[in-house]
């Protein structure tokens, strides 16, 4: 099961929310004059981000919930079942047979050799429920796909002041709408984790 | 001269037990044994002391290729 049915009293991370703002700043470049923008938008639903232990002093992370990309679909793997996303997966797994197949030899034997890991990083997805609203996915040459599956980009975190967000247990309780179960919150941090302790190459190369 | 006394008495203990402090202890790791060496100050080898197993069995390497992801970002742009 994706969400709890019975959604504890306690709010915690992966739950999701609604009636929070989402304001981004954007600017050309940095600079030590003033010129930005800021945009703020109200996502229909966002996700709790702040680790179950970090949620209170009137902070908390969220990222909205977004639409899935319609280039999962092409993966038969993940049309199957989108929430193999969320989980470690075989190489060939992990991408269409057709780009499977237009590998080299020696690209596919240095994919086989990471065995079952992670792929698309950055990405959590959430099942579909009857709460969300439907929206079409675009496809090329076939019929569009309606679905109620959402996701969450990690890059796509941010931090809102919230005096009523005083502890997991002190919170406006109205504004909770789904709970993530005890596995799937697992999952999420599991993959949350991954995305923090990737070390780039140039690391890499020093520690050998 | 009280300060002085009290200085040994901290860092020698008392009697003939006390053991004067002129060496150092260090942990060595060595593929999946921790190894606790004794040595002098100017880093001669003089006792080993402890050898246990290393509970956290992933070395720094591996936990990196565990962290590894398969690098697919590029055929899931839309």
């Amino acid at each position: 099961m994706f969400y709890q049915k019975e959604i504890k009293k306690e709010l915690r991370f992966g739950d999701i929310l609604k009636g929070y703002i989402l304001v981004s700043s954007n600017i050309e470049e940095p600079k030590l004059n003033i010129d930005f923008k800021i945009n703020v938008k109200v996502p229909d639903y966002c996700v709790v981000l702040s680790p179950c232990c970090s949620i209170g002093d009137k902070i908390i992370s969220l990222s909205p919930l977004i639409h899935i990309f319609s280039d999962f679909f092409n993966n038969p793997y993940f049309k199957e079942d989108l929430i193999r996303i969320n989980r470690k997966m075989l190489p060939e797994q992990s991408v269409a047979p057709r780009v499977w197949e237009g590998f080299s030899p020696e690209e596919k034997k240095r994919r086989k050799s990471l065995g079952k890991i992670y792929a698309l990083v950055d990405l959590f997805i959430y099942k579909e429920n009857e709460l969300f609203p439907e929206y079409p996915i675009p496809r090329m040459h076939e019929e569009n796909i309606k679905t109620k599956y959402y996701m969450i980009d990690f890059k796509n975190t941010y931090k809102l002041n919230c005096k009523k967000i005083v502890n997991p247990k002190d919170f406006p309780l109205e504004s909770r709408c789904l709970q993530l179960t005890k596995d799937t919150r697992s999952e999420l941090r599991f993959k949350i984790a991954n995305y923090y302790s990737r070390v780039p190459k140039e690391d890499k190369i020093l520690e050998d | 001269m009280y300060k002085k006394d009290y200085e040994k008495f901290k860092y020698e203990g008392t009697g003939s037990q006390g053991e004067l402090t002129d060496y150092k202890i260090i942990t060595y790791s060595f593929d999946k044994y921790q190894i606790k060496i004794k040595l002098k100050p100017n880093n001669i080898f003089l006792d080993v002391i402890e050898i246990k197993i290393n509970k956290e069995f992933l070395s720094h390497k591996q936990m990196i290729t565990h962290a590894d992801s398969h690098d697919v970002e590029e055929f899931y742009r839309k």
